[in-house]
């Protein structure tokens, strides 16, 4: 008997206001507000220490607890963007352009509350919108064999090399080093070893963990560190009639808001965008809207609204891929993945059905976190302000004692931590060179995902490769990865050609 | 920027070429079906051939910004609290699991707060010590982890 949407989200609302659930959602928005607020580690970071210390727990606690600290950090991030000028986590970047601007200007107290207004009804919306798109993209996902999951990979990595760093080269290498450290380990299949050069603790592989926080964590501190710069805030005690903002920003950031939370949702979505691009793509947008493009980049409430909301939109996106189809298409929502395979859920367009209390519980648990979210911004701003004013020199201390326990805690054995710090001293050389370290993260987790697509299909086509374009969804998926990695290389390459050709020396 | 793009990508060259290696010691095809070393072949030629493209572009293409590589290294005070932290991470994993988490973590986080803040001895084996203190309470008491006890067996 099929059971409609709001007993769906009935049965959903019955687990997520368990008083269990219900801690372990206000201590994730509370761990992400702080980690978002904090620059150092971000919320995959702080998903990646937390995530050793989940297996004790229920697997829709765990969810519930990892996917506050997602959107919780989202939240915080806007808060460092705005005082300090140096933004929490990626995907605050925008905001420092005009939250920063309006902070100078003495107005730091509408800008932080527009923007966690504008993250709170972006969130909702997002969740709404799951909410409403998850079964029908369920349902048409059930026709998904091997080849549309290679080609959903292969989407999904291409894109992450393209988007990821200002080099589409140096995107590539580090994808393709990535699905290399996939494949380190016992083949599955065959039963053999690849490039475990003896090692029994690399017979499993290469655990996901330790390596991305040595290359987001150990690394970001190594930079850190090495910066002499003092942090000023601009400042940091604020009454709650300091955060009340005036009529006309409420009125010109309704609109920047509304288009956030729709171009979020959708961007979330999408392979390799995530929470940074739509917050930029949002501020292209409303800049281009705009009556008075000349305004941002100076102070305009429009800059900080829209791009806040986009970011928090962009989480409930990113949740389809990862829950209805399994496929995640973030670094984040691959720790997601990670999550639920140790607490045995395989996330696919089943995972509805076989576990609506899960699905639906952890939807739930979204809409009252942002609730959560909200109340702890606001009120609670000045109190994450002065957090600012804590020496890096001490926060660096707890986040390596965090990460170092966290990674132990996996096979409680030292050769993690040793992947760990290797990880990081290769994380900082990247960072120098601009190689980006996202794509490699999210190849590594899609690598085996992708290859074993990939064998499954051949072993259905017996060794034709034509079964990835002659099968609809699946040729499309690949004809879109292909374009996607194929246009911005053209594209610049037709740029060069027209330069060297408007060149004097040419003419 | 050219210099670090050719070094960074001959690096990945030689990576790509030593996978190669290894990949050919594993089975391509079993039957109708790829084996083992069917994917990581795929992967190897790909990274020789994007990196021999960096190569070419580093080398031969002008246009990039021409950066010494020395401008890349911290200098100071930051290549001073760079080894200080990456110095002490080393010798804290080095000793987590001989010494114990307790002590292991005691000296790290005095040694950390010595080194960068040049806080007094006392303070900062004081501070070291209380937060080693709470995070076994939380981490052992509260979230059941296992860390190693190490000297204090």
């Amino acid at each position: 008997m099929e059971v409609g949407l709001g007993q769906q989200l009935l049965t959903g609302f019955l687990v997520a206001l368990t008083p269990e659930n219900l801690v372990f959602a206000l201590l994730g928005v509370t761990l992400g507000t702080l980690i978002g607020v904090l620059p150092g580690i971000g919320p995959s970071g702080a998903i990646a220490i937390l995530l050793p210390f989940t297996m004790g727990m229920n697997a829709t606690s765990a969810i519930i607890l990892l996917a506050a600290i997602y959107y919780g950090g989202m939240y915080g991030g806007s808060t460092t963007s705005i005082l300090v000028n140096v933004p929490g986590e990626v995907a605050s970047i925008v905001t420092t352009f005009d939250g920063y601007q309006m902070a100078r200007q003495g107005r730091a107290g509408p800008a932080l509350a527009i923007a966690a207004i504008g993250s709170f009804v972006a969130g909702t919306f997002s969740v709404i919108l799951l909410t409403l798109v998850a079964t029908p993209i369920a349902m048409a996902a059930l026709d998904f064999g091997p080849p549309e999951y290679f080609a959903l990979a292969l989407l999904g990595v291409f894109a992450a090399a393209c988007l990821a760093g200002k080099s589409l080269l140096k995107g590539l290498s580090m994808v393709l080093v990535g699905l290399m450290l996939g494949t380190v380990g016992i083949d599955i299949i065959t039963g053999g070893t690849r490039f475990t050069f003896g090692l029994i603790e690399l017979y499993g592989g290469l655990e996901v963990v330790p390596i991305l926080l040595g290359l987001f964590g150990v690394a970001e501190i190594m930079c850190t560190i090495e910066s002499t710069q003092k942090v000023e805030v601009v400042q940091s005690k604020f009454g709650l009639r300091d955060l009340w903002p005036r009529r006309c920003d409420l009125r010109d950031s309704a609109g920047p808001i509304l288009r956030g939370s729709g171009l979020g949702f959708l961007v979330g979505l999408l392979p390799g965008a995530g929470a940074m691009v739509s917050s930029f793509l949002s501020y292209v947008l409303e800049k281009r809207l705009s009556k008075h493009p000349e305004r941002f980049g100076t102070g305009a409430i429009e800059g900080v609204a829209g791009p806040e909301a986009a970011n928090n939109a962009a989480t409930g996106g990113a949740m389809i891929p990862l829950m209805v189809l399994g496929v995640p298409y973030s670094v984040i929502t691959a720790m997601m993945l990670g999550a639920l395979i140790m607490h045995g859920l395989q996330p696919s367009p089943m995972l509805m059905s076989r576990e609506p209390e899960f699905f639906w519980g952890v939807v739930a648990s979204m809409y009252i976190g942002n609730v959560m979210c909200l109340i702890l911004n606001l009120p609670l701003v000045g109190i994450w302000a002065r957090l600012l004013l804590v020496p890096y020199s001490r926060l660096c201390g707890l986040i390596l004692l965090c990460s170092v326990v966290g990674v132990y805690s996996l096979n409680l054995r030292s050769f993690e931590l040793w992947i760990m710090l290797a990880s990081g001293l290769i994380g900082y050389a990247m960072r120098k060179a601009e190689y980006p370290a996202a794509p490699l993260v999210l190849a590594m987790i899609l690598g085996p995902i992708m290859e074993n697509a990939l064998r499954q299909s051949l072993l259905i086509s017996l060794g034709d490769p034509l079964i990835f374009f002659t099968r609809p969804i699946s040729g499309t998926l690949v004809f879109a990865a292909l374009l996607i990695l194929l246009v911005p290389a053209f594209g610049r390459l037709s740029t060069k050609v027209r330069g060297n050709n408007l060149s004097p020396a040419s003419q | 920027m050219r210099r670090v793009n050719a070094v960074s990508s001959l690096v990945l060259a030689v990576v790509a070429l030593y996978y190669l290696f290894e990949t050919s010691r594993l089975p391509l095809w079993k039957g109708l079906t790829p084996a083992s070393g069917y994917f990581p072949l795929i992967l190897g030629c790909a990274l020789a051939a994007v990196s021999v493209v960096s190569l070419v572009k580093a080398v031969a293409v002008r246009g990039d910004v021409e950066q010494d590589v020395g401008e890349l290294v911290p200098k100071g005070e930051g290549l001073r609290n760079l080894l200080i932290v990456v110095g002490l991470l080393f010798l804290y994993c080095l000793s987590f699991q001989v010494i114990g988490f307790l002590l292991s973590t005691c000296i790290f986080l005095s040694l950390l707060l010595i080194g960068l803040e040049s806080a007094s001895r006392k303070s900062a084996v004081a501070v070291g010590a209380a937060v080693a203190a709470a995070s076994y309470l939380v981490f052992v008491m509260l979230l059941q982890v296992q860390l190693p006890r190490g000297l204090l067996g």
